[in-house]
């Protein structure tokens, strides 16, 4: 989970580093007390290049409500953000450039420094291959001084490369501590009045696999925007039962063809597939690892309650250990909750455990309470469900008119 | 002889008293594979499935021999439960547990480097070489794995029984099959495990089921354009969809797009230049290795 600027730095403080003076807005009224000489103003967004976007803006005191006001403005049109964060500016006359994150080639933590930070380091990284050093770090032994010195005289840093290394240390240390996936530092800079080295501008992201050790009050979101409503509603479901996986990735998306799909890998592949027959989705969620009966009902309750569907597709590869009976149980109890009674086609495709058990029932469940329901077996494949799954839900919507909003 | 397992290969289950710990043990041995004894801290001395529970590897060392361990120990407890099965001196540990933090993985993997200890996982759904043993939670579903000559690699658990499904349905069977595991880091890449297929005298080709997010695929198609491998090697990539969904991590938590790197298109134009047959469509995979094949046997001959 990806940090806005103001929850990051909220994190550096708390390890000691030094970040400048600042207020965060979420209105215009409470600008007034701002009295930095010369300020930067930053829109609080997820996105990167911010400064080339416009949504940094450097500004003296006198200027600084007209121009909060004109980013505000924005963020609201937008929906883009909602908060702005104003800084005193600091005078500085170089600026540096320092990550933490996981390589997967090298399949450990790496650092990347700079000595010349504030632009793209992966372009810079690309033009001056020697200005830019990736240096890869044993997460057994942790980032020593003598590492991060001999780092900086390959860089030709000529200033003192004690109190920079400590600086570099220290953020090690946040990034290691608060379980980060990245911490990124672009630039920071040396202050000589307070003579510390000082955060401009850092991107920050949580490994959502170590949340729950530690006690983190942030917003939940998804992927660049905070998460809606039923977004976060799905977190909940897979945050109150520890059996399996299910609404941990929960994507509300503006198509009619409802998903509930099982697997990881498998659910890319088959979203790849419905969406080159043309189908579009209403949502994107997957369940695994062998989730409760109650579990996958309370995700099917929550996906169907969406209005103006054509279509539901419960679709996964051939799972290796997830019990298909209870999981279309839960789905068959789900599908009984919601109301109007859906009338729109439901294509299943599973194989695994149980499988044929799980297809009687639902078989008798179909019957039963009249539900227009296609069950696929390993016969059909993946991509042949999602082209009977697009067709139907084409000619309901012929049927019924275009029910979408 | 296949790769990593085969019939003669002793098994320990760590967690073997936890809820899947206890299933897969169950189905590892209904399958033939030779599970030996199990440990959960604080539970030495009890029984499942018949087989002893142990407090600590190290103890259940002293009175067995073990090949390989596979851990089901819950995600915080994971880093442990390998550090205690590496000291003890096992050469090959598979995590089937999922969500480990990133951290841990690299501490992890980075001992397991240390001590040359073949890592599978985390987040793998197992190893099975079919019709001889199984390790982990995969082949529950016994229409899927036949045995035969291809090999499969696949992040993924569920599309590694459905590929395998595939293979079968078509009368391909495997040598072995092993899911890698979907996290940023983990222990066996594709190449690591491709390298073993190579010099694997019962596999004839490689299936790989590779996603979007990271660079294990890149690495797989430089590892095979520098002629690692000679072997056949067929691949799909799934995610086209995620390409533009910056920052999601979608399916598993390796799936994540970030800037321009780990892209469908890059994977499959890196994996293409290699000379790997790309399927565009999953079930397109058989008919790729099928021509793989054929062509492949006749080079032979």
């Amino acid at each position: 989970m990806k940090l806005k600027e103001y929850e990051a730095l909220s994190l550096l403080d708390e390890s000691g580093i030094v970040t400048p003076e600042r207020v965060l807005l979420t209105s215009l009224k409470q600008a007034a007390s701002i009295s930095f000489p010369k300020l930067v103003i930053k829109a609080q967004t997820l996105e990167k290049k911010r400064a080339k976007r416009g949504l940094v803006i450097i500004s003296s005191l006198s200027n600084a409500i007209e121009k909060i006001t004109r980013l505000l403005n924005e963020g609201m049109r937008k929906g883009s953000f909602s908060e702005v964060l104003v800084e005193a500016y600091v005078e500085h006359t170089h600026e540096y450039y320092v990550s933490f994150s996981f390589d997967t080639g090298r399949r450990s933590p790496v650092i990347i420094l700079s000595l010349e930070g504030g632009v793209d380091i992966e372009d810079l990284g690309k033009k001056n291959p020697n200005k830019v050093l990736i240096h890869t770090i044993n997460s057994l032994t942790g980032l020593t001084k003598r590492e991060i010195v001999i780092l900086l005289e390959q860089l030709r840093y000529d200033k003192d490369k004690e109190s920079l290394s400590a600086f570099i240390l220290t953020l090690y240390d946040c990034f290691e501590k608060n379980d980060l996936s990245l911490l990124e530092i672009n630039p920071f800079v040396y202050n000589p009045l307070s003579s510390s080295y000082l955060v401009l501008d850092v991107h920050m992201a949580l490994d959502d696999s170590a949340l729950s050790r530690h006690s983190f009050s942030f917003k939940e979101r998804t992927g660049l925007r905070e998460s809606n409503e039923r977004e976060r509603a799905a977190h909940e479901i897979d945050k109150n039962d520890y059996r399996g996986v299910a609404g941990r990735t929960y994507l509300d998306l503006d198509g009619d063809i409802a998903l509930l799909a099982s697997g990881g890998g498998a659910s890319l592949t088959a979203v790849d597939s419905l969406v080159s027959y043309g189908g579009k989705l209403a949502n994107y969620t997957e369940y695994s690892g062998n989730p409760s009966a109650e579990k996958v009902k309370k995700l099917t309750s929550l996906t169907l309650s969406k209005e103006g569907l054509c279509g539901c597709w419960v679709v996964g590869g051939t799972a290796n250990f997830t019990d298909i009976y209870e999981t279309l149980k839960g789905f068959s109890l789900g599908l009984l909750s919601i109301s109007p009674k859906p009338t729109y086609p439901i294509v299943v495709r599973r194989a695994g455990p149980r499988d044929k058990e799980a297809f009687a029932m639902l078989r008798q469940f179909a019957l039963a309470h009249g539900f227009d329901m296609h069950l696929h077996d390993e016969s059909i494949p993946i991509s042949y469900s999602a082209k009977i799954m697009v067709e139907l839900g084409r000619s309901y919507k012929e049927k019924h008119g275009n029910t979408h909003r | 002889m296949a790769i990593l397992i085969d019939e003669k290969t002793r098994i320990l289950v760590q967690g073997i008293t936890g809820k899947q710990g206890a299933i897969a043990t169950k189905e590892m041995l209904s399958y033939g594979s030779n599970v030996v004894c199990g440990v959960t801290p604080g539970k030495g001395g009890e029984y499942v499935e018949g087989l002893s529970v142990y407090n600590s590897v190290r103890e259940a060392l002293q009175l067995s021999v073990i090949d390989a361990s596979v851990v089901y120990v819950p995600p915080f407890f994971v880093k442990n439960a390998v550090f205690e099965a590496i000291d003890a001196g096992v050469k090959l540990i598979v995590i089937v547990t999922e969500c480990v933090p990133l951290h841990d993985s690299a501490k992890i993997i980075a001992y397991a480097r240390e001590h040359s200890v073949r890592l599978i996982g985390p987040s793998s759904v197992g190893i099975i070489s079919p019709g001889r043993s199984k390790v982990g939670s995969v082949g529950g579903f016994d229409r899927a794995f036949s045995p035969g000559k291809v090999g499969i690699l696949s992040k993924s658990g569920g599309m590694l029984s459905e590929t395998a499904l595939l293979l079968t349905q078509r009368g391909i069977g495997q040598s072995t099959a092993v899911g890698i595991g979907g996290d940023v880091l983990i222990g066996s890449s594709f190449s690591d495990l491709l390298s073993l297929f190579e010099k694997d005298e019962e596999t004839d080709a490689v299936v790989v089921f590779g996603e979007i997010g990271g660079s294990y695929e890149e690495e797989l198609a430089a590892f095979i354009k520098h002629k690692n491998c000679t072997k056949p090697v067929v691949a799909f990539i799934s995610g086209a969809f995620a390409d533009h969904l910056p920052s999601i991590p979608l399916g598993h938590a390796g799936a994540i797009i970030e800037g321009a790197s780990g892209t469908r298109t890059s994977k499959v134009s890196s994996l293409k230049a290699a000379g790997v047959l790309v399927a565009e469509v999953h079930h397109e995979l058989v008919d790729l290795l099928e021509k793989a094949l054929s062509s492949w046997n006749g080079k032979q001959k």
